[in-house]
């Protein structure tokens, strides 16, 4: 087992930079490690009149780990059951129209009431590790302020504490790391130090940029490859001299998932 | 389906596909064919914003642009707005005479830049520029979302906070406590006052949680916002002008890089119920033309294959169900002038297709 952990791992980056599969890459490769982790999704941030079915990632499967994907309704029964203590108010607070309808103007409420949910869990089973599939950088940034924003809103009171009781894991780097993948371009690397930059401005997070799809693995599969291909070779080079020392997670060309395993998994240790 | 201009452009999807590129080129063409035009966009990279002579100090105002880069002077300046959701709510309070609205500790919380009210104060924001007028188009890069949709919700969300259950809370609220001018021991006396016996036990609950202090600041918010509905709700008519004949073309751009196939191809339902005339797949960074004179063996074949078939999967599955597909070659090059101008050139000639 290696040494300590962070606890709970936010994995984060704009769109499309491959966070599903790196997070789930990467909690299977806690869990070979021997450490009981999870890999955690945050479900629909708007309370439905009707349950609409949340679409399952065609990838979540193949990495055979434990998932949760919290359901923002559950979680906010869950909380105001325990901090008014009856269940049957939570549920009639959490079913009425004035209810759904502020925590659906303000998503920055969903947001604190999945973390209070997660962090929560997280105290009930001080073993488990938490991978959590985060939403996208500008949503995570939202996320991360949100608990500070609220505690403000609040300002005293029970829910206050709550809110200070989490933001002193949320925001603790011995606790919490933030892992920011970006794609090896010059746009994508400058969008990761932004948001490296702003999370910081937040707490002193342990945020850390990963490049993901790196090509350099296949540098000589690419040789004989047109001028403009090899190009995007050269950016990579190319923002790795301008960013300094920055840990790749390869491209995978993989169609199975144990191929994909194979290619990731001494990558995705980085991450730790 | 041609791509005449129209008043409204928007662009929406997940972030990271180039979607503020795309918009920028796009206003940069339209700009250079002599039309008068507002690119209104949230968070473009720091290079981006460079190039488009922003600075942080003028988000929330409308910057004419006289040219883009080292393309010639447009003949009409280009305007270029870095939405603000502070000013937002700003202009909001000033047009609807509620100044409390920019001075309530609450609403200001939230309309942080991260305060997560994005897509509801760019539609209202949307609606300003369009009563403002002038423009012949009005190019949109919205808030990117967890989920393609989240911009769309906006006006969902508007419709259920003014929702008419609520009509009778807020008219409660706007009776006892506009005309008797606010003082302290507010949420005491309207607690108390509250017809309805579910919001009195609602509140209760929240102020045995939080304590009154909160309460009582939870209902000045709500009672400044009540107040100021009338800038919230004019956000909505957006729909109407969105979704009327010939007004709009929706852009949902995407990237093959990005690998989200199954997602954008699940969209085609939901979009069709939003933009009624279609919604256009954008799919940046195209790799099809170079990779077609490529022809390599071993671990070079695999890579090929890999790319080649998600681009061809993406590009062939939206074939039925969109207006059409847009497709836009990878730029490879690290300038975003030379991204930009190569876009803009795309822009013309899918014009011409």
């Amino acid at each position: 087992m290696i040494a300590s952990p962070q606890r709970l791992y936010i994995i984060t980056g704009k769109g499309g930079v491959g966070k599903t599969v790196v997070s789930l890459a990467f909690t299977r490769w806690l869990r070979q490690q021997g450490h009981d982790a999870t890999h955690v999704t945050f479900g629909h941030h708007r309370l439905q009149d009707s349950s609409a079915p949340t679409r399952e990632n065609p990838l979540a499967a193949w990495a055979d780990v434990p998932r949760w994907a919290l359901d923002l309704e559950e979680s906010a029964e869950g909380y105001i059951s325990k901090r008014i203590g009856s269940v049957l108010a939570a549920k009639w607070i959490v079913r009425t129209a004035f209810f759904r309808a502020l925590v659906n103007m303000m998503p920055g409420f969903s947001y604190v009431i999945f973390l209070g949910r997660l962090l929560q869990a997280m105290q009930d089973q001080p073993q488990r590790v938490m991978v959590l599939d985060a939403p996208a950088s500008g949503h995570a940034l939202a996320m991360l302020e949100a608990t500070a924003n609220f505690r403000e809103i609040f300002g005293a009171g029970a829910v206050y504490e709550d809110t200070q009781k989490m933001i002193s894991k949320l925001y603790d780097p011995a606790y919490t790391g933030v892992r920011i993948l970006a794609l090896p371009t010059q746009m994508a690397m400058q969008e990761a130090t932004e948001l490296r930059e702003a999370v910081a401005q937040i707490a002193p997070f342990d945020a850390r940029i990963f490049l993901n799809q790196s090509l350099e693995p296949w540098r000589v599969a690419l040789e004989g490859a047109p001028l403009a291909l090899r190009a995007k070779l050269e950016m990579e080079r190319e923002v790795r001299a301008r960013a300094g020392d920055i840990p790749a997670i390869p491209f995978s060309a993989a169609t199975d998932p144990e191929e994909l395993w194979r290619d990731l998994s001494p990558a995705v240790a980085g991450l730790v | 389906m041609g791509l005449m201009p129209r008043p409204f452009e928007i662009f929406f999807g997940t972030g990271g596909v180039g979607k503020t590129t795309l918009a920028t080129a796009r206003a940069v063409q339209l700009a250079a064919e002599g039309r008068r035009v507002l690119l209104m966009t949230i968070d473009p990279a720091k290079r981006l914003k460079d190039l488009l002579g922003l600075t942080d100090a003028q988000a929330g105002l409308v910057v004419p642009i006289p040219r883009f880069g080292d393309l010639p002077p447009f003949a009409q300046p280009l305007d270029v707005l870095l939405m603000s959701a502070p000013h937002t709510i700003q202009r909001m309070a000033e047009s609807a005479g509620v100044p409390e609205l920019s001075q309530n500790r609450i609403v200001g919380v939230l309309a942080r830049p991260n305060g997560g009210m994005n897509e509801i104060l760019a539609l209202i924001e949307l609606d300003m520029r369009f009563q403002a007028g002038g423009y012949d188009c009005v190019v949109l890069d919205t808030p990117p979302g967890p989920h393609f949709l989240d911009f769309l919700e906006g006006l969902d969300k508007i419709r259920a906070f003014f929702d008419a259950r609520f009509v009778e809370i807020f008219a409660s609220l706007g009776r006892k406590v506009v005309d008797a001018a606010p003082t302290r021991g507010l949420a005491g006396r309207l607690v108390g006052k509250f017809v309805g016996a579910g919001v009195q036990k609602l509140l209760s609950y929240l102020e045995k949680v939080t304590g009154a202090a909160f309460v009582e600041d939870f209902l000045q918010a709500l009672q400044v916002i009540y107040r100021a509905r009338g800038a919230f709700v004019r956000g909505l008519e957006m729909e109407r002008r969105l979704t009327a004949k010939d007004a709009s073309h929706w852009f949902l751009v995407t990237s093959v890089e990005q690998g989200k196939v199954d997602e954008a191809l699940a969209i085609r339902r939901d979009a069709a119920a939003i933009a009624p005339q279609g919604v256009f797949l954008a799919v940046n960074k195209c790799l099809g033309p170079v990779l077609n004179e490529w022809s390599p063996e071993g671990d070079g074949a695999k890579l090929k294959a890999s790319w080649l078939s998600k681009e061809q999967a993406l590009l062939e599955g939206a074939r039925t169900g969109f207006a059409g597909v847009l497709a836009f070659p990878e730029i490879f090059t690290a300038s975003p002038l030379d991204h930009v101008r190569a876009l803009a050139e795309g822009w013309k000639q899918h014009a011409h297709d």
